[in-house]
């Protein structure tokens, strides 16, 4: 279940039919906006509730799978789970984990555009999106691309709405690219003692190693605990993946616990594993690669006060994590990041401890237990951004209980904010789909006549937006 | 639509100014040589300018819309689509000298490059790297990374490496009314829409590219290149559907049907059987460790489905051999007529081979000769048609059969293009399969980048028929 089950919309909308559908958008024109609404687990975390929320379930769409052409045709209502019982007897599989077991709707995932481990090695959720059925602001239905691989005909607005967080079409029905299930899956486990030293041991494996899907790197103190998932071929992911554990055992900064064991926290959570290797790295396949990747979800996902998202190129990600580092100095805090993504989710606990954290070095003891604890975090969030920024990347509020970050806008005002303000007037000029607005960069600098235009429209749709209600549940 | 010839003196005059004389060109015979593409199709522009830099770039983008000029950039010239003629005159932005690489930065696994670096520069910089670029468009040698966006091109390898909107991070943009932006860039999910995906294939529509961030791959450690012959094309078919199903994603699977292979061997002695249905030409590449066994898969599906010979590359010099008639085909058919219409549809991989068929049909319905290759992992197809542009009843054939090609393809699920882009050539089509409403949301998307609609009119998207 959803950390949201705390919070729901006051009003919600469930159409039966497209027609139903196109009509409540049509009279929700000059109203306080409407959100499409999956699982509601973003919403959950975002600790923002829209006003009136428009749920799809009801509506009526056919799943086609065609499995000679790899492609599958479902509604954006289904349940990732659902799209993977369908797929899992023909030995297929749609390989974009979005990270919380299959619990978000097909349509949640892409207007999140949230895009899982395995970017790493299989790219973002937009480049497995072949094709998009999508009800405009206005009513009007579209079919954007479909079931063919490639395709060059007018702009890449199916690319556009992955990521389009519910502000410019409600998603209906989705064609996806699917795969083969890999034949093999290993997991590989170290702990380095600064992140600097992860990225100079991580670095140069990604060249060589073609079935490296996925690279986390968990906050383990000063240090990091870092995951690797080599997936594919069986006898390429076992080379690849005894290779890979053969150069991390010999880096510089590898963390080896007395008596060979592993070095993470996970580890005591996950119990009895099939383990082998050994020398600081641990090697894991089957259910005990699955413990190790649960762990890092509930850790993403555990009660947070504050959620941040920063990006930087990715061999700054030491920099980064050094710069967080020192801002939540003293505070509890925990860090999941990608490692070759450069990207770093920061988890400020809402209570207790932080998972990343030290406790031998006292510092959960000052947790944040209530939402007030974690107040005054807007002056260290604005000092994160500004490192963030200067090292030319950015910092974005992704969840905060009510007082934590004051007014701070979630995202920095952008100098291409005008363009993103130009297109929801292109989408949706009445304003009707309030979505998730408040991820959305605003302009630099004044912005054009249209663009304010539009950004006034979708002002009015926020209106009558409650504020969180996540009782310490982001 | 002439431009009043005051109005043109006055911008040639702000634009010599800007730029000095050795970068605007005026004269007629000139300007006549950024007057065409690979369609063969010819207007010339009113001016031409070389911007070396953005800040160029962005001057003369204000100059052009400051006197109403058309704005058309250009980098190669290679599309077939007619998406660099400059069908209303104004002001050609030749991007061929904005040529420099920025930067190389394998442990970002990305490269910064000027638009109109050509496409073979930059692999051949990315060699001594250990890297690649991974689009790969046949065009490589005279086509630009700049002009690869404009058309999200593809190419042969790009059924396991995507295509170029898969590999474009970030861009900079010089937008209609000349101002300056950044869009993307090297770190991963950055807020707002994804806007790069909407500039990458936009063919000089919503603004002028001067600055990129690419993604770029490492190496494979190895290449192995096999050529599969089949009597039969719906077998040949089924096994590029087997070799994915069973778990492998060859770089390369190309196919050429009789016809080809008839012209192929007829002017370029490739060594194809000339009385097969089709061959497959697949490549599988990565580490020695997954080839092995890929190629091993390859070949065992191609023996159960009964392929009459295999022939697998064992050096370079047999992998350049078994290329030769696919790389050929272009050539080849060109001899068969005075000119060659290269087609460029998609459909679902599972119907290429009913696409194939109606090809073939329609081709006879009309007393036209067309052939085929294909990127038959993607279910592209290029129907390639020799005719005699001087022959008014060809011409008035072939015109006919292309639509029906065209509708056949929507009708089979499919796209118009698949990697050559909309163009001027096939904007009368695009709504037949985006339809009305779909076609009317991208013009809107259009104007509020271009109000004025100054940059490359007549291309890439319309108005849609009616008012919707
Ligand atoms: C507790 C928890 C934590 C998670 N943490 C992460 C994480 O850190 N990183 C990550 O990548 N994933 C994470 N996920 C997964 C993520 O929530 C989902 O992948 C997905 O983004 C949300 O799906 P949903 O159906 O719950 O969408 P919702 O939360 O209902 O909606 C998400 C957004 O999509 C819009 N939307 C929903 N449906 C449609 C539609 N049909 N058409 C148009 N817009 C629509 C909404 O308006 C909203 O803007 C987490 C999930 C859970 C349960
Ligand atoms: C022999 C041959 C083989 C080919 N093979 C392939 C193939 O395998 N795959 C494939 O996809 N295509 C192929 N093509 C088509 C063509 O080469 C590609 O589309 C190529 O990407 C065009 O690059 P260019 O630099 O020549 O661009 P141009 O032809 O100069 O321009 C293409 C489009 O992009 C726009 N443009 C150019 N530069 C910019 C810029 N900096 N900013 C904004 N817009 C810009 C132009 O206005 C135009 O609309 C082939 C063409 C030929 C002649």
């Amino acid at each position: 279940m959803p950390e949201g089950g705390t919070t729901a919309p006051q009003a919600i909308l469930q159409p039966a039919g497209l027609d139903e559908l196109a009509r409540l958008l049509r009279e929700a024109r000059g109203g306080p906006g409407l959100a499409p609404w999956g699982a509601g687990s973003q919403w959950a975390r975002w600790g923002r509730v829209p006003g009136a929320a428009l749920d799809l379930r009801a509506l009526p769409v056919e799943p086609r799978l065609s499995a000679a052409n790899l492609t599958v045709t479902v509604p954006a209502c289904w349940r990732l789970e659902e799209l993977d019982a369908l797929l899992a007897p023909h030995g297929l599989w749609y390989p974009i984990d979005t990270g919380d077991g299959g619990a978000a709707t097909v349509g949640g995932h892409l207007a999140a555009a949230t895009s899982g481990i395995r970017r790493t090695g299989l790219g973002p959720a937009r480049d497995w999106v072949l094709g998009m059925r999508a009800v405009l602001a206005d009513g009007r239905e579209v079919r954007i691309g479909g079931e063919m691989i490639k395709n060059v005909a007018g702009y890449n607005l199916h690319r556009v709405l992955v990521g389009s967080l519910g502000m410019l079409a409600v998603l209906v029905e989705a064609t996806l690219r699917i795969a083969p299930r890999p034949e093999r899956h290993v997991t590989l486990r170290a702990r380095f003692e600064t992140p600097a030293a992860a990225w100079g041991a991580l670095s140069p494996l990604r060249r060589r190693a073609s079935t490296l899907v996925a690279a986390e790197w968990l906050r383990a103190g000063d240090g990091v605990e870092v995951l690797l998932a080599f997936e594919g071929p069986a006898r390429a992911v076992d080379h690849q993946a005894a290779e890979a554990a053969r150069e991390i055992r010999s880096a510089a900064g590898l963390a080896v616990p007395a008596g060979g064991g592993d070095g993470g926290a996970a580890a005591a959570r996950g119990g009895d594993m099939a383990v082998y290797g050994g020398e600081g790295v641990t090697v894991v396949e089957g259910d005990a690669a699955a413990v190790l990747w649960d762990a890092r979800r509930e850790r993403l996902l555990s009660p947070a006060a504050l959620r941040l998202r920063a990006g930087v190129r990715p061999s700054d990600l030491p920099r980064l994590w050094a710069a967080v580092a020192e801002v939540f100095a003293g505070r509890p805090w925990d860090g999941i990041a990608r490692g070759y993504g450069g990207v770093v989710e920061i988890v400020v606990p809402a209570g207790g401890d932080a998972a990343g954290g030290d406790s031998a070095r006292g510092e959960a003891s000052r947790g944040a237990g209530q939402p007030g604890e974690a107040a005054g975090c807007a002056a260290l969030v604005l000092d994160l951004r500004r490192r963030a920024e200067a090292l030319g990347g950015y910092l974005q509020v992704r969840g905060a209980l009510p007082g934590t970050v004051e007014d701070l806008p979630w995202t920095s005002a952008s100098p291409d904010g005008h363009l993103h303000r130009r297109l929801k007037a292109v989408f949706d000029p009445a304003g009707v789909l309030a979505g998730a607005h408040f991820l959305l960069p605003e302009p630099a600098e004044p912005a054009a006549a249209a663009a304010a235009a539009a950004g006034a429209a979708t002002a009015r749709g926020i209106a009558g937006e409650k504020g969180g209600s996540a009782g310490g549940n982001l | 639509m002439a431009l009043p010839p005051d109005r043109l003196e006055a911008a040639h005059r702000a634009l010599v100014e800007r730029f000095g004389p050795d970068r605007v060109l005026t004269d007629f015979r000139d300007r006549m040589a950024y007057a065409y593409d690979a369609t063969g199709i010819k207007y010339p522009p009113d001016v031409v300018v070389f911007p070396l830099s953005t800040e160029d770039a962005a001057d003369a983008v204000r100059i052009a819309a400051h006197h109403g000029l058309p704005i058309v950039a250009r980098g190669g010239g290679t599309n077939i689509s007619g998406g660099t003629v400059p069908i209303r005159g104004g002001l050609c932005l030749a991007l061929n000298r904005m040529d420099r690489i920025l930067d190389i930065d394998p442990e970002n696994h990305t490269a910064t490059v000027q638009p109109g670096v050509r496409n073979l520069a930059l692999q051949e910089a990315l060699k001594p790297h250990g890297f690649f670029f991974a689009p790969d468009p046949s065009s490589h040698r005279v086509s630009t990374i700049g002009g690869n966006a404009g058309e999200n091109a593809g190419g042969p390898h790009c059924l396991k490496y995507g295509v170029t909107v898969n590999h474009v991070l970030g861009l900079t943009l010089v937008l209609a009314d000349g101002s300056v932006v950044r869009l993307g860039g090297p770190e991963q999910d950055r807020p707002g829409f994804d806007l790069v995906s909407l500039l990458v294939g936009s063919e000089g529509t919503l603004g002028i590219i001067t600055e990129l961030v690419v993604r770029i791959l490492p190496l494979p450690a190895e290449v192995r290149t096999l050529l599969a012959v089949f009597d039969d094309l719906e077998v040949a078919m089924r096994t590029v559907s087997d070799i994915i199903a069973a778990r492998v994603v060859p770089a390369t699977m190309e196919l050429l049907d009789r016809g080809t292979i008839e012209v192929v061997e007829r002017f370029a002695r490739a060594g194809y059987p000339e009385d097969a249905e089709a061959v497959l030409l697949i490549e599988v590449d990565g580490p020695q460790e997954s080839v092995a066994e890929e190629l091993d898969r390859v070949e065992a599906i191609c023996r159960r489905n009964g392929a009459r010979d295999l022939r697998i590359a064992q050096s370079e010099a047999e992998r350049e051999a078994l290329w030769l008639g696919r790389r050929a085909a272009y050539g080849a058919a060109g001899r068969l007529s005075a000119y060659v219409w290269t087609q460029d549809v998609t459909v679902p991989r599972d119907r290429l081979v009913e696409m194939l068929r109606a090809c073939q049909a329609i081709g006879r319905k009309y007393g036209i000769r067309i052939i085929s290759v294909a990127h038959a992992g993607d279910g592209n197809l290029h129907p390639l048609v020799a005719y005699d542009p001087q022959d008014a009843d060809q011409v008035r054939r072939v015109k006919a059969a292309d639509r029906e090609i065209l509708e056949a393809c929507v009708a089979l699920g499919g796209s118009i293009s698949g990697e050559h882009g909309i163009g001027h050539d096939k904007l009368p089509n695009l709504e037949l399969q985006l339809g009305p409403d779909l076609l009317g949301l991208m013009w809107s998307v259009r104007r509020a980048f271009d109000p004025d609609l100054r940059l490359n009119p007549g291309k890439a998207v319309a108005a849609p028929s009616r008012n919707v």
